[in-house]
């Protein structure tokens, strides 16, 4: 049978190719009435057809890992919560022994931690279910269950005048979510800056803060801020917003209730000047900064040091008698040892002037960091003990909790969660896409420009090409398999190639990274899929992204008229992808790679320079002349209806 | 073929290849050391001769062997010093010269007795030998004359040993240039000669960096005191950079032991020993985290220069570990496998012969003495000519926020002069920095204030056609 079968395709392979060539022009004709391209040397079959998203990397299964999210501890200090959002699981841990005691299923991608007042109650937020459980922390039993914002990722509760409160930080639905806990009801949702990942309340319940990882969508040329965002726990509503400008990437909020202040570790990302070189924080370096709460003063702080760098600081605790915070670098596996003390002699005796200039200043952090602790792979989440006497770190991609002594400063131990998952190559990649280890000074990692593999939702300005002309638009690697070649040129047909020699000599400047992490990497950025997108819950579309849909198919105008192949959506953003691979010249300044569409909602800005803001922007702004696309015909609900279906992709 | 004489010949190819390979690499305890006659007297012609006198010698020494053996690696030669040891511990290169006469070249020793070979055949001699994370040769030449009126027709540069032996030239500005060593992120840092020319804020030797290709000339730390040198910069296992500080150009008189951090290097200068001002010869960093330190024994009379070991947190040298009434010992170096710096891939392009700059603010500095002054509304840039005159390029109008953007020749000393609208020089800086072909280059001000980030802000300047600068027609450059 199988000799038959395998004679049987070369026959029709030989017939099929016997007509291709006796219809060559027919072909030649078709590739180029398809494509769009004049020049078809890049042009395959297999840019419109036989594409599938089931073979590819991010939709096949995967190893999972026991990698440490949040923290919590309860209030007599003996044990330790620890989310694992990759097993769908709580475990909880003895403190003193430094075992895991039990691990319980919860599922969603439980991630953000809290506990009530008396520890009885766990409160989880579950990223990918959209909702805040409550677990019974005597049975570790879900006990309630709540509907939130898209993508909660940090919980914190509170005492007010009006009951007992809790503030979620709901990611994706850039929004918080107050809740009651008794009865469990939603009070408010505020909004929020952009993503909005973790927060904190003051000790009396009167303000609670959030910080957001990304900054507001704002005109490529002008300086990026995120937000430290001031909700009322008791009102749900929005009190306050003080903008942290040209700054981004804050992962963890902490109070200082002593001196009144709010820390949170940041990027200071500097992407409007030209990436001539990466020393003396050109392109970007990590600080934290000081919210004065009772005059909103914003002053940031270096992290990094003249000649060395601590990338990616993301998690940060501050110890009970406000004397010192910690601050954990994922990228360069350091916790940040910061005297509060000195930070506020210091900005005592600064000038106005000098305090604005801190954050440029980068032999300045020697003035109040009074040590660095090596940690294993990926510090992100720290929290401190009741009694402030240990530091928990959570080491995330080393699946494991490193506990120090908070007076020496050394280590106590550490709580082992897995066994680090180096036999992944997935795993492994996460790794080198988390370390700052190959670039120079150690100053950035693959993570600093693309947060959990997403986006930034900045501009940078590379130097390839001369200065200052070569504005560039961060693209999401989430999804990107498959839909090669790279950059917004086109002109990489790889990611080994993307992700080598030439990031090497244009952005991290050092040698590439070498071949055997390279793949790792690779593997790893294939693996990960398109963001989770806001659907209906029964997966169906709604009347308008169904109205949406239909003018994405258009082959004719709202009056009938034939649209041409090459105007048309789905010509160029053919399913099951959403890209056909290749370069169009949509009237932004030359032919530039079709990016894929799967998460568009949440990749703003857009455009090869990132200069539409918005989906509608695309077309209202920048597509004059039907230059991108027939859509001059549409009237303002039909392109709402296509911007309602684009972003169910 | 019969196996046995497979197996000779799997035997024959492993010992070929065992031969082949580093023969002293197992050894841990091997020491490469700099010895100088206590006696010598000659007059020095030139900086080396003063440092290693004619008899002066290079030795390894293998304290795991009982007794201590020891090997002179620069046999043939009348003097030798100033060794570095190759990433995997198996190659020394120095400096030597065959004959008093001769000028000093770079030779590279291996640790099997063979004679030493040269590396180097530069005019005017080759000195400070540094080895980049690729394995290849970085040196300055020519070697500095010891007596103004002697012939000295360039300045000290630095050059680059590339793979087929010629020598490439890295470094280009308008002083001498000493000391080389290479950081942990590869970057090459050297001893910078102060300017003696009007506007120049560096008021004695400074420490500079650049990178393996020669681009991104900048200022690492100082300046030091007028009329002080600076000599033997190493970078430390705790992160600070460590180097002998002598208050006298005088080459005669010896020098302090002083550091700096790489966290904050321009405001941490300090004693590397709180407790004693010894007269010191050479800092290494040894095994661990421990120091080779060569040091006047004080507990001599004759104060011998003697081989100290302490750890980084000492405050005084101690007893020392190897003393020799016939030698002073002035350079000591583990001969072991060490890490790799960082390497770097070059953005430089040979083809091109202009570079690019980019001031986000020449009203910007950290200069008080440009203070109270009215704005630049335009830069004259300046380049050193091979006759040491100064040429004016052109100028290059400055944008409201004080940003300017030139294009530029490559390979050539540059200066600059902020210009106010009444072309009153408002600030001048003489050339000291360079472009590699195809560098684009970017600073934040003038004489900025040192380690300071830019602000995050979109230049003017970028919304205008480039400035296009040239050598004046029949200019030769240096």
């Amino acid at each position: 049978m199988k000799p038959r079968l395998i004679t049987l395709f070369l026959v029709v392979a030989a017939l099929g190719a016997v007509a291709m060539w006796l219809r060559q022009d027919y072909w030649v004709d078709h590739m180029s009435r398809m494509s769009g391209q004049k020049d078809l040397s890049h042009v395959t079959c297999f840019n419109c057809h036989m594409v599938s998203t089931a073979k590819l990397r991010w939709a096949q299964p995967r190893p999972h890992h026991d990698a440490p999210a949040g923290l919590a501890v309860s209030p007599d200090g003996k044990i330790i919560y620890i989310a694992l959002d990759d097993r769908d699981q709580i475990a909880a841990a003895d403190a003193v022994s430094q075992k895991v005691l039990r691990r319980v299923k919860v599922a969603g991608r439980p991630f953000g931690l809290a506990l009530d007042a008396a520890g009885q109650k766990l409160f989880v937020t579950c990223r990918d279910a959209d909702r805040l459980a409550i677990l019974d922390t005597q049975t570790l039993k879900e006990t309630a269950s709540i509907g939130v914002g898209m993508a909660p990722v940090a919980v914190a509760y509170c005492r007010t005048s009006a009951g007992e409160r809790l503030i979620v930080a709901n990611s994706m639905a850039d929004n918080i979510s107050v809740l009651s806990v008794s009865p469990l009801r939603e009070i408010g949702r505020p909004s929020a800056g952009r993503e909005p990942f973790d927060v904190t309340v003051n000790p009396d319940g009167t303000r609670a803060f959030v910080v957001n990882r990304m900054a507001w969508l704002a005109s490529v040329k002008t300086v990026p801020a995120a937000e430290v965002t001031e909700i009322d726990p008791v009102t749900a509503r929005t009190i306050g917003r003080d903008p942290l400008a040209s700054a981004h990437l804050s992962e963890s909020i902490g109070i200082v209730p002593s001196r009144s202040w709010v820390l949170n570790p940041l990027v200071k990302v500097r992407n409007l000047v030209p990436i001539t070189q990466v020393a003396n924080g050109w392109v970007m370096s990590s600080g934290f900064a000081v919210t004065d709460t009772r005059t909103c003063k914003v002053i940031q702080l270096p992290l990094d040091e003249a000649n060395n760098y601590y990338a990616d600081p993301s998690g940060m605790a501050v110890a009970p008698d406000g004397k010192r915070a910690f601050i954990a670098s994922g990228g360069s596996d350091v916790v940040s040892v910061v005297d509060l003390d000195k930070v506020s002699a210091w900005l005592a005796a600064a000038s106005v002037s000098t305090k604005e200039e801190a954050i440029n200043d980068m032999s300045l952090s020697p003035e109040y960091v009074i040590a660095r602790i090596p940690t294993q792979r990926n510090p992100r989440q720290l929290l401190i003990s009741p009694d402030g006497g240990t530091l928990y770190v959570a080491e995330r991609l080393q699946d494991s909790i490193l506990l120090v002594d908070t007076k020496t400063l050394t280590t106590k131990g550490r709580i082992m969660l897995g066994d680090g998952g180096l036999n992944d190559p997935i795993r492994r990649g996460e790794r080198v896409f988390t370390t700052a280890a190959y670039t120079f000074q150690h100053q950035f990692s693959c993570r600093s420009c693309h947060p959990d593999g997403h986006v930034d939702g900045l501009s940078y300005d590379f130097d390839t090409s001369g200065i200052g002309d070569n504005l560039l638009d961060n693209r999401s690697l989430l999804g990107v398999a498959g839909t090669e070649p790279f950059k917004w040129n086109g002109k990489n047909p790889s990611l080994e190639v993307q992700c080598g020699p030439r990031f090497a000599k244009v952005l991290m400047r050092t040698d590439p990274i070498p071949p055997k992490e390279l793949r790792d990497l690779t593997t790893f950025i294939k693996s990960q899929p398109p963001q989770r997108v806001a659907r209906r819950h029964d997966g169906k579309l709604t009347p308008a992204q169904e109205r949406g849909k239909a003018i994405f198919f258009a082959t004719k105008t709202s009056a009938g008229v034939e649209i041409p192949h090459g105007k048309r959506c789905s010509s160029c953003h053919r399913p099951p992808l959403y890209t056909v691979r290749l370069s169009f010249d949509v009237g932004t300044g030359g032919p530039f790679d079709t990016p894929h569409l799967l998460g568009v909602a949440n990749t703003a800005p857009y455009l090869h320079d990132g200069r539409a803001l918005s989906l509608e922007e695309i077309w209202t702004l920048y597509s004059t002349n039907d230059t991108h696309g027939v859509t001059s015909y549409m009237n303002k609900e039909q392109l709402n209806d296509l911007v309602e279906f684009l972003k169910t992709l | 073929m019969s196996v046995f004489r497979q197996l000779l010949v799997l035997i024959a190819g492993a010992m070929l290849l065992a031969n082949i390979g580093c023969r002293q690499a197992a050894r841990q305890n091997g020491l490469v050391l700099v010895q100088t006659p206590v006696a010598a007297t000659q007059p020095a012609a030139d900086m080396l001769d003063a440092r290693y006198p004619n008899g002066s010698r290079v030795l390894f020494m293998d304290q795991t062997a009982d007794p201590k053996t020891e090997m002179v690696l620069s046999q043939g030669l009348v003097a030798a010093g100033d060794p570095v040891v190759s990433y995997d511990g198996c190659a020394v290169y120095f400096v030597g010269k065959e004959t008093p006469e001769s000028d000093w070249q770079i030779y590279r020793g291996n640790l099997s007795g063979d004679l030493p070979k040269p590396v180097t055949s530069m005019p005017g001699g080759a000195m400070h030998p540094a080895l980049l994370p690729t394995g290849s040769l970085v040196f300055i030449s020519p070697v500095p004359k010891m007596h103004p009126g002697q012939p000295q027709n360039r300045l000290p540069a630095i050059y680059l040993r590339a793979a087929n032996g010629s020598p490439s030239q890295l470094s280009f500005g308008a002083r001498a240039v000493s000391d080389l060593t290479i950081l942990a992120d590869g970057r090459i840092l050297f001893v910078q000669a102060p300017s003696n020319e009007a506007g120049s804020a560096s008021a004695g030797p400074a420490l500079f960096t650049i990178n393996s290709d020669g681009t991104e000339i900048t200022a690492f730390a100082g300046a030091l005191t007028a009329g002080s040198r600076i000599e033997h910069p190493r970078l430390l296992a705790d992160g600070r950079v460590a180097f002998i500080h002598a208050a006298s150009n005088d080459l005669s008189t010896r020098g302090v032991a002083e550091c700096v951090s790489l966290s904050r290097p321009f405001q941490s200068l300090a004693p590397l020993f709180s407790g004693e001002l010894a007269l010191v010869s050479s800092v290494e960093p040894a095994l661990g985290t421990n120091l080779l330190i060569c040091a006047a024994n004080t507990a001599d009379s004759s104060h011998r220069l003697a081989l100290f070991q302490v750890e980084p947190a000492a405050t005084v040298l101690a007893k020392p570990i190897l003393t020799d009434p016939q030698w002073n010992i002035c350079e000591a170096v583990e001969a072991v496998a060490r890490p790799r710096p960082m390497g770097r891939l070059s953005t430089m392009d040979p083809q091109k012969q202009t570079g690019k700059i980019l001031c986000l603010n020449a009203n910007f500095s950290g200069d008080q003495s440009m203070g109270g002054q009215s704005l630049a509304t335009h830069v004259r840039l300046t380049a050193r000519t091979a006759s040491g005159t100064t040429v004016v390029l052109g100028e290059a109008p400055v944008q409201a926020d004080g940003s300017f953007l030139a294009e530029v020749p490559t390979d050539v000393p540059l200066g600059f002069e902020t210009l106010d609208a009444n072309n009153h020089v408002l600030h001048r800086q003489p050339p000291v920095i360079w472009l590699r072909p195809a560098e684009n280059r970017s600073c934040i001000g003038c004489h900025e204030p040192p380690n300071r980030a830019p602000h995050n802000a979109r230049p003017l300047a970028l919304n205008f056609p480039i400035t296009s600068l040239n050598l004046p027609a029949g200019t030769t450059p240096p």
